[in-house]
C-alpha cells in the first residue's frame, strides 16, 4: 500500500521534471529570440549613430530611421530583384553611400567578430574546463600581433597581396603560433589540456617579446602598431570584401560549434566520465580547437586584438542561460555580436572626433560590470 | 554479450600494470575484482572501456575486439560507472541523467520518449526521483555517487562497469545499490563488472572473484574459494579471520590483530 503511494508520487516528480525539462525549449526560443532582435537593434542603433544620422546635429543631419531600414532592406533584395528583372528605383545618393558602403561593413564586422571570440571563449572555457579561459588562451593574440607587426614595420604592402597584408600576416602569424603549441603538447596522439594550456602561454609570451621588440624598433610605426594590439574595427569601414571573408570562415565555424553543443555538455562531466559515455574527447578537442582558433584569427586578423568579449560575454550568458551549450552558445553568439557593436559605438563617439580602439571600451565598460554581476549572482564557482 | 579478456597486459613507460590478465564475463552475472590499491583494478576496466590501449593480448565484446568498435557504438553496449565524476552546477540531476544517453543519440536527434522512459527507470531504481530538480552540484558526495550510477543505467548498457560503487556510501545505501546490481543483473541479463574493496560485500553479492595483486590475477573462482585466510594473506598481507554468520550463512571477514601481532613478536 506505501509502497503504491511511494511510486505515485515518484511518477508525478518525474512527470513533472520532465515537463519542465520540456518546457525548457519554450524559454530557450524566448531568449534566442529576444537576443537575435537585440542584434538587429544594435545594428540599427549603431548606422545611426553619428553626424549624419537621426542623432546628430541638425546642420549635418541627412537619413533618418526609415532611411537607415530602406537601405538596408532594399540593399538585401536587390539581388533578388536584379535576378527577376524588375528595375530599381536609382539609390545613389548620398544617404546610401554613408549607410551601406561605409557604415554597415563596419558595424557587420563588428557582429562576426563579436560573435567568433564569444563562441570561441566559450568553447575554451569548456575545453579547458578554465573560467579563466578566452579566445587567446594559448597564444593566438602573441601570434597575430607578431605578424601584424612584421607587416606594419615592413611598411606598405607585399605587391601580391596588395591591401590585405595586414590582415594575411597577421592570422599567418595566429595560425603559426596555435600549430607550434598543438605539435609541442601533442605527445604520442594524445594532447593533454595542462600541456596546451602551459605550451600556450609559453610560446604566447615569445611571441609577445618579438612584438615588443619590433615596437620598440619600429620608429614611426609606433602609433599603428600599438592601434592595432588594442583592437579596432575602423580598419574595415567601408570594405564588405574583408567582411565578407571573414563571414565565410566565422559563420561555418559558429555552426559547427552550435552541432557539437552536446558533447561539450558531457566534457563537463569529466575526460574520463564524457569517454565512458562514448565521447571520443581526443577527437572532439582538436575538432574544437581547429575550429576556435579559425575564427578567432580571422576577427583579429581584421580587427586586431580586441581582449574581454570572449571571456565576459560566455560568462555574462552563462548567468542567465545556465550552463547548457544548446543555449548557451546560441545565446553568446548574438550578445557578444551585439556587444561589441555598441562598445564599437561608444569607441567612436565618446571623445569625438578622435577614435578610441575598442579594445578600451570592451575592458573599460566590460570589466565593472562583470565584477557587479560576479559579486551579485554567482553562487557557485564555474 | 560477452566479453572475454585474453593475456592483457599494460604498462605505463616501464612500470607493468597489468600483466596477463585472462578471464570471461557473460550476461548474468556479477564478477567482482578486489586487491590491493595500486594493484590495476581501475586500470582493467580502463583497458576493457577501451580508453586505454592495451600492450598486449585482447579484449573481445560478442567476438569483435574492441578497438574495432567505434567510441560511441561501445559505449551503447558497455558503460563504466567511474568513482569521480565532476558535476557542473546548473544542470539538474534530470539533465545530467540524461546525458547518458549521449551514445544513442545522433549529432540532430532529439530525445525521445523512449529516452525519457529509460532515464527515468534509471533514476527509480537507484532510488533518486525525489532528487530530479536538485542541481548536481549541491548534492552530498554520497548523492553523487548515486547520481554517477544512475548515468551509468541510462546508458542501457549490456555490460556494467562499476568502479567502487560503495564509496562515499553508508551501509544501508550500500546494500542498496549491491542488490541494485543483481537486480539488474538479472532482470536485464546484463554482465556486470565490480570492482570492490569491501571483501564482506564482494563474497555476498559476486558469482565469482579475481584477486587482483600487482597486475596479475592470484586467484579467479567463485566466493567460496577465493575468499580464505591464505588467499587474502598473500594478497594484502594481512591475517584475518573468515567466519561465517551462524544464521545467514553469509561470510564475514575481520582482521586477526593477536595473532599479527604474536606473529610480529615471535619475528
Amino acid at each position: 500500500m506505501s509502497q503504491n503511494l511511494q511510486k505515485g508520487t515518484d511518477d508525478t516528480i518525474l512527470h513533472t521534471s520532465l515537463e519542465r525539462y520540456q518546457r525548457r525549449r519554450l524559454y530557450w526560443t524566448l531568449m534566442i529570440t529576444a537576443s537575435s532582435l537585440g542584434l538587429v537593434f544594435s545594428i540599427v542603433f549603431a548606422i545611426m549613430f553619428g553626424s549624419a544620422g537621426p542623432f546628430g546635429p541638425a546642420s549635418t543631419r541627412i537619413f533618418s530611421i526609415f532611411d537607415v531600414l530602406r537601405e538596408i532592406g532594399k540593399n538585401i533584395i536587390r539581388p533578388l530583384l536584379e535576378f527577376l528583372n524588375i528595375p530599381i528605383s536609382g539609390s545613389t545618393d548620398i544617404s546610401k553611400v554613408i549607410i551601406w558602403d561605409i557604415r554597415l561593413p563596419r558595424v557587420i564586422m563588428g557582429a562576426f567578430a563579436g560573435m567568433a571570440l564569444a563562441v570561441a571563449g566559450t568553447v575554451m572555457q569548456a575545453l579547458f574546463r578554465n573560467p579563466m579561459a578566452d579566445p587567446y588562451i594559448i597564444g593566438l593574440a602573441s601570434g597575430a600581433s607578431v605578424g601584424a607587426s612584421i607587416a606594419i614595420v615592413a611598411g606598405g604592402s607585399l605587391f601580391f597581396l596588395a591591401g590585405y597584408t595586414l590582415p594575411i600576416f597577421a592570422f599567418g602569424g595566429a595560425l603559426i603560433t596555435i600549430t607550434i603549441v598543438y605539435y609541442i603538447s601533442n605527445i604520442r596522439g594524445t594532447i593533454s589540456v595542462d600541456t596546451l594550456l602551459l605550451s600556450g602561454i609559453t610560446v604566447g609570451s615569445f611571441m609577445t617579446a618579438i612584438t615588443s621588440f619590433l615596437t620598440y624598433i619600429s620608429g614611426e610605426h609606433l602609433r599603428p602598431i600599438v592601434f592595432w594590439l588594442m583592437g579596432g574595427l575602423s580598419l574595415v569601414e567601408g570594405d564588405w570584401d574583408s567582411v565578407l571573408i571573414a563571414a565565410m570562415v566565422i559563420i561555418p565555424s559558429c555552426f559547427l560549434c552550435l552541432l557539437l553543443s552536446r558533447p561539450l555538455n558531457l566534457l563537463l562531466l569529466g575526460e574520463e566520465s564524457a569517454q565512458f559515455r562514448g565521447l571520443d574527447v581526443q577527437k572532439l578537442r582538436q575538432l574544437l580547437l581547429v575550429l576556435a582558433t579559425l575564427m578567432t584569427a580571422i576577427s583579429v586578423a581584421f580587427t586586431g586584438v580586441i581582449g574581454f568579449v570572449g571571456l565576459i560575454i560566455p560568462h555574462l550568458v552563462r548567468l542567465i542561460t545556465g550552463p547548457d551549450h544548446r543555449i548557451l552558445l546560441p545565446v553568446s553568439a548574438l550578445s557578444g555580436a551585439s556587444f561589441l557593436i555598441l562598445a564599437d559605438v561608444v569607441a567612436k563617439t565618446i571623445i569625438y572626433p578622435t577614435e578610441l580602439p575598442v579594445g578600451i571600451i570592451t575592458a573599460f565598460c566590460g570589466a565593472p560590470f562583470f565584477l557587479y554581476l560576479l559579486r551579485k549572482y554567482k553562487k557557485t564557482g564555474y | 554479450m560477452e566479453i572475454k579478456v585474453e593475456k592483457v597486459s599494460f604498462q605505463y613507460e616501464d612500470v607493468k600494470i597489468l600483466d596477463s590478465i585472462t578471464f570471461n564475463a557473460g550476461p548474468g552475472q556479477i564478477i567482482g575484482i578486489i586487491g590491493p590499491n595500486g594493484s590495476g583494478k581501475t586500470t582493467l576496466l580502463r583497458c576493457i572501456a577501451g580508453i586505454l590501449k592495451v600492450d598486449q593480448g585482447s579484449i573481445h565484446i560478442n567476438d569483435k575486439e574492441i578497438t574495432q568498435y567505434k567510441r560511441k557504438e561501445l559505449a551503447r553496449i558497455l558503460s563504466v560507472v567511474p568513482q569521480i565524476s565532476s558535476f557542473t552546477a546548473g544542470f539538474t540531476v534530470f539533465e545530467t541523467v540524461l546525458m547518458g544517453r549521449y551514445p544513442h543519440l545522433g549529432v540532430y536527434q532529439r530525445e525521445s520518449e523512449t529516452d525519457y522512459q529509460i532515464v527515468n527507470s534509471a533514476l527509480e531504481r537507484v532510488g533518486i526521483t525525489h532528487l530530479v530538480n536538485r542541481d548536481v552540484s549541491e548534492l552530498s558526495g554520497g548523492e553523487k555517487q548515486l547520481v554517477t550510477i544512475a548515468l551509468g543505467l541510462a546508458q542501457d548498457p549490456k555490460i556494467l562497469c562499476l568502479d567502487e560503487p560503495t564509496l562515499h556510501l553508508d551501509i544501508n545505501m550500500q546494500y542498496k545499490i549491491m542488490e541494485l546490481c543483481k537486480e539488474v543483473c538479472h532482470t536485464k541479463q546484463i554482465g556486470v563488472i565490480l570492482v570492490l574493496h569491501d571483501l564482506a560485500l564482494a563474497a555476498q553479492y559476486c558469482d565469482s572473484l579475481i584477486i587482483l595483486k600487482n597486475g596479475q590475477i592470484r586467484v579467479l573462482g567463485s566466493p567460496d574459494d577465493v575468499i580464505n585466510v591464505e588467499s587474502i594473506l598473500d594478497a594484502y598481507g594481512v591475517k584475518v579471520i573468515v567466519g561465517r554468520d551462524a544464521s545467514t550463512g553469509l561470510k564475514y571477514i575481520i582482521p586477526d590483530l593477536q595473532s599479527e601481532a604474536e606473529s610480529r613478536s615471535v619475528n
